[in-house]
């Protein structure tokens, strides 16, 4: 079976279990993308605050 | 750091020796008590008792608990009455139960497959279920393949197959 | 290994793999769900529902995983006074709660299918619930305070004393009689489980644990600047002299 079952009823229905299944990986990489953004902001803010007190060190860490 | 030997420590160092030695010492002794109170309650914790449990007489009449084990092949019976229930025979291949159940089945319900069932005991040592949960094994196999050798006559589910290693219903304290 | 307990230089390390591990996660995920949703066979019992096996139990290893590294981290920051420790664990905690979540509801929708229930209060679910409030309770204990430096004695404690719930959780559906089945992967004769079922839970786990270690390298960086804005505002350091690594709470007494 190929990529073509993504086109298929019978794929999303998953044997009937179509709403444990991807309420399942639903809810998984909802959660994960959540927290990759929650990460990415926590980091880039505190680095941003950082940079914006001490320019020297950031520059330098920019170069180096 | 790592250059200066073992004697005539700093007391920096020593006191990361001594913090070391009490954290390492802490944990063990947490461990053990965790390990006594969990050997302790063991049978509190138990999820289920097995029919070998029951047939000791572990658990009074109409006291609710949970029963599990293999439905027995076989055993399965509709005696059609007006609430639709049905009657199995729980095994561990040691003892058995009977009984009774008047609700939906999970889908993997079969004779041969693992149950969990929660209900009491009547006065006649019938277990009338108000619940029943499908456990199942750790393994996993293709359908397709079960089929081949389901039409091969290979498959043996419920004699030393896949789904008969079930561990979890080894009689208590064997 | 004593190089990268330099702070500045491990968090040079991290910044440097954190491309590479965003990228293999991103590269294994298509594969592994073409995998996991199509290309994997239907299990003879429990038909499709199989297929959440292959988050489910990546997010548990994951989960247990991020707990190890957080008493680690704890234990080198409560005994060595190692930064990078409590950092690590800082770092780490949400993460770890996260995939920990992730494991409890597809466990859940798996169970109601295949079981019947969401939720029984068996060995193995209740021990793995009490991990999410471990995390939870971590990440509480260390940002109790106004001075954020304060929680991270009681939180190293907890996450170190909570370290017995591991082999609980392992061991739990061999020592008591629980709903949850025993381990598939871990079983006596090799994995319980046919190598076409075996290559999704691989590509998806390795896709999963890169992820984990992106998240983990983004976050550490999040946490060691913070640290280094509050030493800088708290006049720690002078602005002309930025020290390089992050001042501990013993040196800050003694100064």
């Amino acid at each position: 079976m190929g990529i073509g079952a993504l086109f298929t009823a019978e794929f999303w229905a998953m044997g009937g279990h179509g709403f444990f299944v991807w309420s399942a990986y639903g809810f998984c990489f909802a959660v994960l993308a959540a927290l990759a953004l929650g990460a990415w902001r926590m980091t880039a803010r505190a680095e941003r605050e950082l940079a914006a007190l001490d320019p020297e060190r950031a520059a330098r860490r920019r170069n180096g | 750091m790592a250059a200066s030997g073992g004697r005539g420590l700093s007391p920096a160092r020593r006191r990361k020796r001594t913090r070391l030695y009490l954290v390492l010492g802490g944990l063990a002794f947490l461990a053990l008590a965790v390990g006594l109170v969990l050997a302790g309650f063991r049978d509190n914790i138990v999820f289920f008792f097995g029919p070998s449990e029951v047939a000791a007489g572990k658990v009074d009449p109409g006291r609710t608990f949970r029963l599990g084990g293999l439905v027995k092949d076989g055993s399965l019976a509709r005696p059609g009455g007006t609430d639709g229930a049905v009657l199995f025979t729980v095994t561990d291949n040691a003892a058995e139960v009977r009984v009774r159940f008047a609700g939906l089945l999970p889908d993997l319900f079969r004779e041969g497959q693992g149950i969990v069932a929660l209900g009491a005991l009547d006065g006649e040592g019938l277990f009338v279920a108000d619940e029943v949960l499908a456990k199942h094994d750790e393994n996993y196999m293709p359908a397709e393949a079960v089929e081949a050798m389901k039409r091969a006559g290979t498959w043996q589910h419920g004699e030393g197959g896949p789904g008969t290693a079930e561990p979890g219903y080894a009689p208590e304290g064997q | 290994m004593h190089r990268f307990a330099n702070p500045g230089r491990f968090m040079r390390v991290a910044r440097r793999v954190r491309p590479w591990t965003l990228g293999a996660a991103l590269l294994l995920l298509p594969v592994g769900l073409y995998q996991a949703l199509i290309a994997s066979p239907p299990d003879y019992q429990q038909h499709d529902t199989v297929r959440i096996l292959y988050i489910h139990v990546p997010a548990a290893i994951l989960a247990q995983g991020a707990y190890v590294l957080m008493a680690l981290g704890s234990a080198a920051f409560l005994i060595w006074k190692h930064p990078l420790g409590d950092l690590s664990a800082r770092a780490v905690a949400p993460i770890g709660a996260v995939f920990c979540l992730i494991c409890l509801v597809t466990g859940a929708v798996w169970g109601k299918p295949t079981w019947g229930t969401y939720w029984v209060w068996d060995a193995r679910l209740t021990s793995m619930l009490i991990l999410l409030f471990l995390f939870i309770g971590y990440m509480a204990l260390a940002n109790a305070f106004d001075d954020p430096a304060r929680g991270d004695k009681p939180a190293a404690i907890l996450a170190i004393v909570g370290i017995v719930n591991i082999p609980v959780i392992k061991f739990s559906v061999y020592f008591f009689n629980t709903l949850h089945q025993q381990s598939t992967l871990f079983s006596a004769g090799g994995p319980a489980m046919p190598p076409e079922m075996l290559t999704p839970l691989a590509l998806l786990g390795g896709s999963f644990a890169a992820f984990f270690l992106w998240l983990f390298a983004v976050r550490l960086a999040g946490e060691f600047a913070k640290v280094r804005l509050r030493a800088i505002r708290g006049g720690l350091i002078r602005r002309e002299r930025p020290a390089e690594s992050r001042p501990s709470a013993s040196a800050r007494g003694t100064r």
